[in-house]
């Protein structure tokens, strides 16, 4: 197959998402100028324009490092938390009949509670990190345990028969049989944590964060600020997403080597 | 090797044995036959120690390696054919353990198809592999369970004769629909 090939679909799956782009920002600056009030609703153009004025700011970056470091550690501790409490619920029934109801009220918790309820017991900072932690944490613990729960016990079986002991058993049959489970699962609390991350930040004002911008933004009635870094959030989020769906598939190409 | 005293099995109110008395030494090749739902698996099972009986006892030495070729092809779908065998063979370095396993799916007639994943062969190539595997182990004790269903007669005559080959010296149960299997071997009737 020639290159150009190749390259045609890829052309034409960029041109049919930059269409869908524009006709929404087409539809945006129509409506603002319908409402004609920046206040209610600042057209594309001032957005564009402020977020061009953020750009070479210090204060801009040091402000998004710290919104992703917050996002990273959430997301990374939430991941460690739910392979560990995974492992305990399916190994021990008891650890599953403690921990499984309590998961299953974080999942069902709305997010501003755990904030608020956060903020009477850690600074400002710290917030965001547990309120992200507790998002990723039920969503990967129940798709492991889920997982492990699945697996074929002919399998098993068959393990326990060819001698394959408990690091042969995780490294050929839990570990594999888990892993597609696992990313997805990773995937979808990706979102989730950046999302409850910048909602704790909102709430809990901390420095050098994306959500205390937009709390600032709201505070002094700067609705172009406000989605300027609306539209920064989105872009991080989909970025990050985007480079964690990259390194799983490298993960699982990896696997079959 | 293995002895059953006295054994009573039962899947809830269906008894598939009582009071049944075997015994199996080494080296020695038996062949369980019977009809369907007789309990040949289920006696399979109870020498491999992987159920127990209601009542009565299966003795068995302690520790002796059993390889064990199950009715389905429990084979790994997430590794290779290859690796699948050599799952077989631990206690070796890795490039020692897949060249062996190379060699047992020669001996199996897979040779090339080392790289594929399960899904991708057929049920006589899975039957095959499953029993390479098992083969692979060098078990004192070799338990197979219909492992040549899903064969043409040509590779189902080859698998014989490799599988008499492979446990010469060794204790070999084969349960079998065909009593042409049962040939030169000691006949076990259930049912």
């Amino acid at each position: 197959m020639a290159s150009s090939d190749i390259l045609r679909p890829r052309a034409q799956a960029f041109a049919r998402r930059a269409g869908v782009l524009l006709f929404y920002l087409l539809l945006w600056a129509l409506l603002a100028r319908a409402v004609d009030s920046p206040l209610l609703l600042p057209s594309p153009a001032s957005v564009i324009a402020r977020l061009a004025s953020l750009l070479p700011k210090a204060i801009f970056w040091l402000t998004l490092t710290g919104t992703l470091l917050r996002t990273l550690a959430a997301y990374a501790l939430g991941i460690l938390a739910a392979v560990l409490l995974a492992a305990l619920c399916c190994r021990f029934r008891t650890a599953d009949a403690l921990l499984s109801p309590l998961l299953s009220a974080v999942r069902a918790t709305p997010v501003t509670s755990f904030i608020v309820l956060a903020l009477v017991w850690l600074s400002s900072s710290r917030v965001p990190v547990l309120t992200g932690f507790l998002m990723t944490l039920p969503v990967v613990h129940a798709a492991l345990v889920t997982a492990v729960r699945s697996i074929d016990p002919k399998l098993l079986e068959m393990a326990r028969l060819y001698r394959l002991g408990a690091a042969g058993t995780l490294r050929h049959v839990y570990i594999p049989a888990v892993t597609p489970a696992f990313v997805d699962s990773c995937l979808s609390a990706i979102g989730l944590c950046w999302k409850a991350v910048v909602a704790a930040e909102v709430i809990g004002v901390p420095k050098l964060a994306v959500g205390s911008r937009l709390y600032e933004a709201k505070i002094y009635l700067e609705t172009d600020a406000l989605l300027a870094w609306t539209a920064t959030v989105v872009l991080l989020s989909v970025l990050l997403e985007h480079a964690l769906r990259r390194a799983a598939k490298r993960f699982s190409e990896v696997r079959h080597v | 090797m293995f002895e059953l005293r006295d054994v009573r099995m039962a899947y809830g109110s269906k008894t598939v044995f009582s009071r049944l008395s075997l015994r199996f030494d080494a080296p020695g090749r038996y062949a369980l036959l019977g009809p369907s739902g007789c309990g040949k698996t289920t006696l399979l099972r109870l020498i491999a120690g992987l159920e127990k009986p209601a009542s009565g006892c299966v003795l068995r030495p302690a520790d002796a390696p059993i390889a064990f070729c199950f009715q389905e092809d429990r084979l790994l779908p997430w590794r290779t054919v290859l690796e699948n065998v050599a799952l077989a063979l631990p206690g070796m370095p890795r490039d020692e353990r897949l060249a062996a396993a190379r060699q047992w799916l020669a001996r199996v007639g897979l040779t090339g198809e080392g790289e594929a994943f399960p899904a991708s062969l057929s049920g006589g190539m899975k039957r095959r592999a499953a029993l390479a595997r098992a083969l692979a182990m060098d078990a004192p004790a070799l338990l197979l369970d219909e492992p040549f269903r899903a064969l043409d007669e040509s590779a189902h005559a080859d698998m014989l004769r490799l599988v008499h080959q492979q446990t010469r010296d060794k204790l070999l149960i084969l349960v079998t629909h065909d009593e042409r299997d049962a040939e030169g071997m000691e006949i076990v009737r259930l049912g």
